[in-house]
């Protein structure tokens, strides 16, 4: 029989658990910031193996990814187009093509579609890895050498996810813009470079830098989820469910994160809407 | 006077120092009131049955695991648990830990794990640092592997390489956690005989766990017996001098008087 107690119980413990999940995972940040600043200082002379754990890093999550990435920007890019100029002479707004393109490809999809892929292919991977690692006592090991795990695996892959996610959002973009584009001359047969010509040109310097933030927040968000959960394994039952926990939690701390920006930035990060809302 | 006391805690001639150490885990009592003190160059074999958290009480002497334990277990005089991490990463930069399982870094190869520490400690930029490997890995005989991956060794190359990996940065302590496991007779002989030049050398301690009565007879280090959650010293084991090297090391009243 369940009583009202045990439900109260648990939900205290679910709460309590959720609160030190959070704290541990800023500290782990934080951590991770610090052993960045002490890597690039000119002076320090420790930790060579940092350009070499950034490389694999970048190895496994960028390159080994552009394929992929790319048929999906590609098929993205393709399908947006082909529906928007079927559909927008329809409503009027034939000439808000390349505006439209902007924001639902290059702003939304991009960065999300990116996101989803990388956090599911590197993130979870990462998160096995070193699940396994603690389980091997690999990162016992590392600590009884005097190497900090966070020094020696979180850092370079903070570094390495971070460039990665910045190179496949604005890879993302091109090829879909360009790609997306060329399919649906294939299929209807659209003037090809004056649509290139519309979209390139709505694209401003605002949008470089909010790609950017995207995927540095992106970046930032898979690999220290990922790293914290893999870390916290204590037996090798717990490294599958950790994988799923990453995973789901990721994506729930990226749309906490772009909800609390967009209330706190909505009027500066989009002038545009002020003619709506006053 | 706690300046004093502390001054007087660092200055402790014991490296490492256990005092009274009780573990407790899931209600299983694994170690009652151990105490034993090794200064510089001194070594000691610990018989330890299998499956009675061998690896546990090497974590716990290292301070590496976080286990709840009581008592006290010092280093260089301090108890470990009053040490800031990054001191207590420094300490052990000058530490070996052979693991039971080796515990090499499964996606590094043999030459990278060897020169991981060194890499992450040393000064010494990377063709230095790619010569001292090197050379050790000649002197090891493992040329043949040392680009293959730890899945790829057999138990008695991966524990030869986790010893390469241990005494690389010319550590003062080495802890061994069953150094002999898996080994077939010829690396059982260049096991030892590691071991030994280590010991042989100047102001190095040594502790080693194992259930191995013949690796504990070829080291010749002072023989303690873990027993009904305590340490002995055999009666029978050894020759006299060493027997009373063990109890020294173990006693906490022989130390005193020492």
């Amino acid at each position: 029989m369940v009583r009202f107690f045990d439900i109260t119980e648990n939900a205290g413990n679910v709460m309590i658990n959720l609160y030190r999940n959070v704290i541990h995972m800023i500290y782990l940040w934080s951590d991770t910031i610090v052993s960045l600043l002490t890597v690039l200082n000119p002076f320090y002379k420790g930790n060579k193996s940092f350009r070499r754990q950034v490389s694999f890093q970048i190895l496994f999550t960028g390159v080994e990814a552009f394929w992929l990435i790319g048929v999906i920007a590609l098929l993205c890019g393709g399908t947006v187009i082909i529906q928007a100029i079927n559909n927008m002479p329809n409503f009027g707004v034939g000439e808000y093509f390349g505006k439209l393109f902007k924001i639902f490809v290059v702003r939304e999809i991009g960065p999300i579609v990116t996101f989803l892929l990388v956090m599911g292919r590197s993130g979870t991977a990462l998160t096995a890895y070193l699940g396994n690692m603690r389980v091997n006592k690999e990162i016992t090991a590392l600590e009884a050498m005097g190497i900090q795990p966070v020094d020696y695996l979180v850092m370079p892959t903070f570094v390495g996810m971070v460039l990665s996610m910045i190179c496949l959002n604005f890879y993302f973009a091109i090829i879909a813009i360009v790609g997306g584009l060329a399919v649906a001359e294939i299929i209807i047969h659209i003037p090809y470079m004056i649509y290139l010509q519309k979209a390139f040109a709505s694209i401003s310097l605002f949008d470089v830098y909010f790609i950017l933030g995207k995927s540095i927040i992106s970046g930032m968000v898979i690999s220290i989820v990922s790293c914290f959960f893999g870390l916290s394994v204590n037996n090798i039952r717990e490294v599958s469910m950790v994988v799923i926990k990453s995973f789901v939690v990721c994506g729930a701390i990226r749309i906490v994160i772009k909800v609390i920006v967009i209330a706190a930035f909505f009027r500066v990060l989009f002038p545009e809407a002020r003619a709506f809302f006053g | 006077m706690k300046k004093k006391l502390r001054n007087k805690e660092v200055n402790s001639n014991y490296i490492i120092e256990l005092e009274n150490v009780t573990c407790t885990i899931d209600n299983n009592l694994l170690c009652k009131n151990v105490s034993f003190a090794l200064e510089l160059g001194r070594h000691l074999t610990i018989l330890w049955k299998d499956g009675l958290g061998k690896s546990t009480f090497m974590e716990i002497c290292t301070g590496l695991t976080n286990v709840k334990y009581q008592g006290i277990v010092k280093h260089y005089g301090k108890n470990i648990k009053h040490y800031a991490n990054d001191i207590i990463m420094k300490l052990r930069s000058k530490t070996g830990y052979v693991f039971q399982n080796s515990a090499l870094i499964s996606n590094h190869n043999v030459f990278d794990n060897i020169a991981l520490p060194l890499r992450y400690h040393s000064q010494k930029n990377n063709r230095e640092i790619d010569n001292i490997v090197n050379e050790l890995i000649s002197i090891y005989q493992i040329e043949e592997i040392q680009y293959l991956l730890p899945e790829m060794l057999t138990t008695s190359q991966s524990k030869i390489v986790a010893v390469a990996r241990a005494l690389v940065v010319k550590p003062n302590i080495l802890f061994l956690d069953e150094p002999s496991l898996g080994l077939d007779h010829e690396s059982f002989d260049f096991v030892v005989n590691r071991i030994k030049e280590f010991a042989q050398q100047k102001n190095t301690i040594t502790l080693v766990l194992t259930k191995s009565l013949s690796l504990s007879k070829a080291l010749q280090f002072p023989v303690a017996i873990f027993f009904k959650q305590k340490l002995t010293v055999p009666n029978h084991f050894g020759d006299s001098n060493n027997q009373s090297n063990a109890k020294s090391i173990i006693s906490l009243n022989c130390r005193k008087v020492i």
